[in-house]
C-alpha cells in the first residue's frame, strides 16, 4: 500500500474511522488506515479485491481475520447494539453493482422508498427534516423526483444517482463509503457528486472512496488526498 | 449428523462380526453393542434435544422482545406500518375468499355429520351446543392456522432468506436499521392478527352453512339455531377463539423469521428453511393449542 504525498492534513479530533492492522482475508499483508473528518481517502484496489468483506468489517457488521476497527474512537466490536445502530446511521454508502450488495437496494420496496427508508426508521430525525434535505438533494443532483419502480426497473444511472441521495441523506454525516460511485454513469466522474462530496468534507464528512484505478485527473479532481493503492498481489 | 450414522452402523456390524465368530461371546458383544448403540442414540438425542431447546430459547426471547417492541410508540415508524399494512393484506385480505371457500364446506360437513350421528343416538338436543363447540373452539382457529402456514409461512420465510443471502439485510443493518423492528415485528404482528380476523371469519361462514343445513331441515329439528350457538357459547371460548388463533400466528410469524433469517451461504438452503419452518409452525401451533385447551378447562 503506498500513500500519495499530497495529503490532507490530520483534524486535530480523533479519526473517524481506524483501521488498526486489519486483514480481510486470512494470509493477507495487514494494513492500517485511519480517516480524520474532513478528510478524503482514495482507496485503489485491484478488480477481484474483497470489497464486500471490507464493507462488513468497516460498518461492524464482521470482524476483521486480523486486527481492529474502530469508529468514532472506540472498537465496533465494544459497543452496545444501539450504539453500533446509531454511527451506521451517520454512515452514508454508495455500492457498486455486481458485488455482494448485488441489487444495492431492497427488492420489495421501491426506490424513492429505498433511499428514504433508513431516516424514516429514525424516530430521533423528524420526516421534515430529512424531506428539507432531501428536495436540496434532488435540485442539486438535477433529478425532479425519485424513481416510484422497483429497482430492477431502473436504468443503472438512476439507481446510481439515486444511491447518491441515500448517502448524503443522513445527518450528521460522519462518513460517507463511496464504492465506484460513478460506475454505470455515461459521463464518467460526475462534478455534481464532487461539489457535493466537497461540501460535505467541509462540514466534516470524512470520506473513502473504493475504486479501481483512476487518472492522474481524476484524482487530481477529487482534491486533497490520502491516497493508498492496493496491490493486486495483496501486498503493501 | 453423519457420524453418528456411521457409528451406528459401524457398531451393528462389530456385533454381527463377533456374534458370528464365537457364539458364546453372543450376550457380552450384544450387551456392548447395546451400551454403545445407547451412547449413540442418546448422543444424537441430547444434540436433538440441545437443537430443541436452543431454538425454543431464540423464539422464546423473540416473542418477549416482540412483546417489548410492540408497545414502543419509537417502533411503530412509517416503514414498519407500512410492511405491517402489507403483510395484513397479503396474509389476510388475499386468504379470506379461500378461507370463505373452505368454512363453507366444513361448516357444512361438520353440521351434517352431527345432524347424522345425533339423530342416530338420539341426543338431538345438543346439535347447536355440538356444532358451535366444534366450529368455534377448534375447528376455526385449527384450520385458519393451517391456511395461514400454508399460504404465508412458506412466502415469509422465502423472502427472508433470499433477502439474507442476496446480501440486503446485510445492507439494512449497514445503514442502521434494526432489524427485529423492521423485518421481525410487523411479519409476526401481520401473522397473529390475520390468523385470528380469519378465524373470526371462518366461524362465522361455517357457522351460517350450518345454519342452512338446519334450516332446509327445519321440519324435523325444532328450536331456532342461532339462539342455541349463542347460548352455547360463553366469554371463555370467545377468549379461547383468539388464544388459539393469534398466539398460534405470532409464533409461526417469529419461527419464519428465525428460519429465514438464520440462512447462510447458497440458495439451496431456503427449501431447508421453508420446510424446517412450516414442520416447526405446525409443531409451535399443535402446543399452544394445547396449552389454551388446558387453560380453558382449568376455567
Amino acid at each position: 500500500m503506498k500513500s500519495d504525498s499530497s495529503v490532507a492534513s490530520p483534524s486535530r479530533e480523533g479519526p473517524v474511522l481506524e483501521l488498526d492492522g486489519i486483514s480481510v482475508e486470512p494470509g493477507n499483508d495487514p494494513f492500517s488506515l485511519q480517516i480524520y473528518p474532513g478528510e478524503l481517502v482514495l482507496f485503489e484496489c485491484a478488480e477481484n479485491f474483497p470489497i464486500p468483506d471490507l464493507w462488513d468489517v468497516f460498518v461492524g457488521l464482521d470482524q476483521p481475520a486480523l486486527g481492529k476497527v474502530s469508529f468514532g474512537g472506540k472498537a465496533w466490536e465494544d459497543m452496545p447494539e444501539e450504539e453500533k445502530e446509531a454511527n451506521r446511521l451517520s454512515v452514508g454508502c454508495v455500492f457498486s453493482a455486481g458485488d455482494k450488495y448485488e441489487s444495492q437496494w431492497l427488492d420489495n420496496l421501491d426506490i424513492d422508498e429505498n433511499v428514504v427508508l433508513a431516516q424514516s426508521m429514525n424516530p430521533a430525525c423528524p420526516s421534515a427534516e430529512w424531506e428539507g434535505r432531501l428536495a436540496e438533494l434532488l435540485r442539486h443532483f438535477e433529478m425532479e423526483e425519485l424513481s416510484g419502480k422497483r429497482p430492477n426497473q431502473v436504468s443503472p444511472a438512476e439507481s446510481m444517482r439515486a444511491q447518491w441521495i441515500r448517502a448524503f441523506l443522513p445527518k450528521p454525516l460522519r462518513l460517507l463509503i463511496l464504492e465506484r460511485p460513478d460506475y454505470g454513469l455515461p459521463v464518467g466522474l460526475d462534478m455534481k457528486l464532487v461539489d457535493r462530496m466537497m461540501a460535505a468534507r467541509e462540514s466534516g464528512t470524512a470520506v473513502l472512496w473504493i475504486d479501481l484505478r483512476r487518472s492522474d485527473a481524476e484524482r487530481s479532481a477529487l482534491g486533497p488526498t490520502k491516497h493508498f493503492t492496493h496491490l493486486p498481489s495483496g501486498l503493501v | 449428523m453423519a457420524e453418528s450414522f456411521r457409528l451406528d452402523y459401524c457398531s451393528c456390524s462389530r456385533i454381527a462380526w463377533r456374534v458370528q465368530k464365537n457364539p458364546t461371546e453372543k450376550v457380552t458383544a450384544l450387551t456392548e453393542g447395546t451400551l454403545d448403540l445407547s451412547n449413540s442414540i442418546g448422543r444424537k438425542c441430547r444434540e436433538r434435544l440441545g437443537d430443541l431447546l436452543g431454538w425454543l430459547f431464540y423464539v422464546m426471547t423473540m416473542l418477549y422482545s416482540f412483546a417489548v417492541e410492540v408497545v414502543r410508540p419509537s417502533t411503530w415508524q412509517r416503514p414498519v406500518r407500512d410492511r405491517l399494512a402489507r403483510q395484513i393484506l397479503f396474509t389476510g385480505v388475499e386468504a379470506a375468499p379461500f378461507t370463505i371457500l373452505v368454512a363453507l364446506f366444513v361448516g357444512g360437513s361438520v353440521f351434517v355429520q352431527c345432524l347424522v350421528w345425533l339423530r342416530y343416538t338420539g341426543q338431538m338436543e345438543f346439535l347447536t351446543e355440538i356444532v358451535s363447540a366444534l366450529l368455534v373452539r377448534e375447528a376455526s382457529p385449527f384450520l385458519a392456522s393451517f391456511i395461514v402456514i400454508a399460504a404465508s409461512a412458506s412466502a415469509m420465510t422465502t423472502e427472508l432468506a433470499n433477502m439474507k443471502i442476496s446480501g440486503q439485510v446485510a445492507l439494512l443493518e449497514s445503514q442502521g436499521i434494526n432489524l427485529f423492528r423492521y423485518l421481525a415485528v410487523p411479519r409476526m404482528l401481520g401473522l397473529g392478527l390475520s390468523v385470528m380476523v380469519l378465524s373470526v371469519i371462518f366461524a362465522t361462514v361455517a357457522l351460517l352453512a350450518s345454519a342452512i343445513g338446519f334450516f332446509m331441515d327445519s321440519n324435523q329439528i325444532h328450536g331456532a339455531f342461532f339462539g342455541g350457538v349463542f347460548a352455547s357459547l360463553d366469554v371463555v371460548d370467545l377468549f379461547t377463539l383468539l388464544g388459539k388463533s393469534f398466539l398460534p400466528g405470532l409464533a409461526t410469524g417469529a419461527i419464519c423469521c428465525y428460519e429465514g433469517l438464520r440462512v447462510t451461504g447458497a440458495t439451496t438452503a431456503v427449501p431447508k428453511a421453508v420446510s424446517q419452518a412450516m414442520l416447526r409452525s405446525v409443531s409451535a401451533g399443535a402446543f399452544i393449542w394445547v396449552i389454551v385447551l388446558i387453560f380453558t378447562f382449568a376455567l
